[in-house]
């Protein structure tokens, strides 16, 4: 599973477009909807902040 | 052993990777991320090219720093100018300012003893010089002009262009950006967006025989009698990379973090510590209708939004045919971002009545926080050379007095070659 760290994560949603599946919002923090989310962990590499972590 | 290390690739280390390998030396960029230009290159999505972080505007245009550096190098990366410059959306009306020089058309909203006073700050500027960076631009607006209004149009321009409060800018260097924008005479956009600009460095880099690693990140760094001698790096391709000089894109915090406080003067500490960022929040739309055929529309009804473009006027490549463009930026005001961000959405809407029927929220970004618009608000600039022999700074916490944005970071880049040329044999 992937979690948004939302102390460091500071809402610039570069992550949002490189998810396949649009399982991430971002509305000034990131939002990962679990039921859209495969793992695959392809937001993790485009976390600029590196607030993407896996839980 | 490598001539030069560059710590990140942003528009700032590759602007100086592009000189100092054009220079003949040999040079390697080392950048965290998979891909390259930092807060300055495309984001698609939806088949729209957003960005990591600029709106996609050459601040000074063909005249400017960053254009002019370009060309120095002999990189052909076409900017169109924004014709008209801009226009002011003021009590619901469009004023156009076709000539950066001619700000009459607002002046004229002024009631006469205003206009007489800003005769007589023009006049004392051009004489006297700039006004002192000890009072904030605000107070001394305030103190010029009566009409508020006055206060409202200024928050209109530098929270479009800095990102900032007037309340936070200091009054010289304000007077610098505008005197600025009046010698460059507008702004641009590079067709095909930032990432135009980062493509083709990035190729002349190469070619020169640069080097450049992408998810490659450098972790701590050895020091030897206040050199660094090493620099430790993250990455599937190498752990280590030695150089001569050491050039950090990534922020004067973030370098002193890299390389450890110790190693550092009190002076310089609590240099960098005063350094603050500015902050903001750009919201993307996408709409079939055009709205704003006029350059950047500066907004000063709005409780948030500076101002606005409609990209795809001067670039329609930016969005997929059929399609519009649209994006506005906001200093970020308070702590709250989902407030703000609904209060810019609320002028957004105050804008363009039929928001909901015809247009579509793309992405909605803030920055802040390690990640900001500037990570030195204007007026407040560290300089490149700090306390360790062969380590130097650039990007967007060493600007130069009165230039804003890339061109600040080109022309910051241009002193440090400036003064490298000196030392480098
Ligand atoms: C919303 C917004 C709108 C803006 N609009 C404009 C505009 O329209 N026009 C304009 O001119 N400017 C604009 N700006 C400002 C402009 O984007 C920045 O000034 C500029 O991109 C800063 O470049 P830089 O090289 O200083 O830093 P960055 O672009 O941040 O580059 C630093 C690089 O270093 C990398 N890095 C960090 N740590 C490490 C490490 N340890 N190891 C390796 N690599 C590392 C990062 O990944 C990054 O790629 C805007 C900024 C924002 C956020
Ligand atoms: S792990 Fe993959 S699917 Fe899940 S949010 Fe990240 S990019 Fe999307
Ligand atoms: S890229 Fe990172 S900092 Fe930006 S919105 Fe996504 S999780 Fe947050």
């Amino acid at each position: 599973m992937v979690i948004i760290n939302e102390s460091r994560c500071v809402g610039c949603a570069h992550c949002v477009p490189f998810c396949q599946m649009s399982a991430i919002t971002a509305l000034g923090f990131a939002k990962i909807d679990l039921d859209l989310c495969t793992n695959c962990k392809l937001c993790l590499n485009y976390c600029p902040k590196n607030a993407i972590a896996e839980g | 052993m490598y001539n030069v290390a560059i710590i990140g690739a942003g528009i700032g280390g590759l602007l100086a990777g592009a000189s100092l390998a054009k220079q003949g030396k040999k040079v390697i960029i080392i950048e965290k991320m998979p891909y390259l230009g930092g807060r300055f290159t495309n984001l698609p999505y939806k088949g729209f090219q957003l960005s990591t972080g600029a709106v996609h505007l050459i601040p000074h245009g063909n005249r400017g720093p960053l254009a002019q550096f370009l060309q120095r190098l002999g990189l052909s990366v076409k900017i169109e100018d924004c014709k008209p410059w801009c226009t002011f959306r003021i009590r619901g009306k469009d004023y156009l300012i076709n000539d950066v020089s001619d700000f009459n058309p607002i002046i004229n909203l002024f009631p006469l003893i205003d206009r007489l006073r800003m005769a007589k700050i023009l006049f004392e500027v051009k004489l006297l010089g700039l006004p002192s960076n000890e009072i904030t631009l605000e107070e001394w607006l305030k103190n010029q002009v009566k009409d508020e209004l006055a206060v409202k149009i200024a928050n209109a321009f530098y929270g479009f262009a800095l990102s900032l409060h007037i309340n936070s800018i200091p009054a010289g260097e304000g007077i610098l950006i505008l005197k600025r924008v009046n010698d460059c005479k507008g702004s641009g956009v590079p067709i095909g967006g930032c990432k135009s600009i980062i493509d083709s460095l990035v190729k002349f880099i190469e070619l020169q025989g640069g080097k450049i690693l992408t998810k490659a990140k450098v972790v701590g760094v050895d020091i030897d009698n206040e050199n660094i001698t090493k620099l430790h790096v993250e990455s599937d391709q190498i752990s280590e990379v030695s150089a001569n000089f050491v050039i950090s894109d990534i922020g004067a915090k973030e370098t002193v973090e890299l390389v450890g406080e110790k190693y550092f003067d009190k002076n310089y500490l609590q240099k960098v510590e005063s350094i603050s960022p500015s902050a903001g929040v750009k919201i993307n739309i996408a709409s079939k209708k055009s709205f704003f055929k006029n350059g950047i529309l500066f907004t000063p009804d709005c409780q948030r939004i500076g101002g606005l473009i409609e990209l795809t006027t001067i670039d329609p490549s930016l969005a997929p045919q059929g399609q519009n463009l649209i994006i506005s930026h906001q200093p970020l005001l308070s702590t709250d971002i989902k407030k703000e961000i609904e209060i810019g959405l609320e002028d957004l809407k105050s804008l363009i009545p039929s928001f909901d029927q015809d247009c579509e929220i793309l992405l909605i970004q803030s920055y802040h926080n390690g990640w900001p618009v500037n990570r030195a608000a204007s007026g407040l600039d560290i300089g490149s050379v700090t306390p360790l022999k062969n380590l130097f700074l650039v990007g967007d916490s060493v600007k130069e007095p009165g230039w804003i944005d890339t061109e600040g970071v080109a022309s910051g880049v241009e002193q440090i070659l400036e003064y490298l040329s000196k030392i480098f044999y």
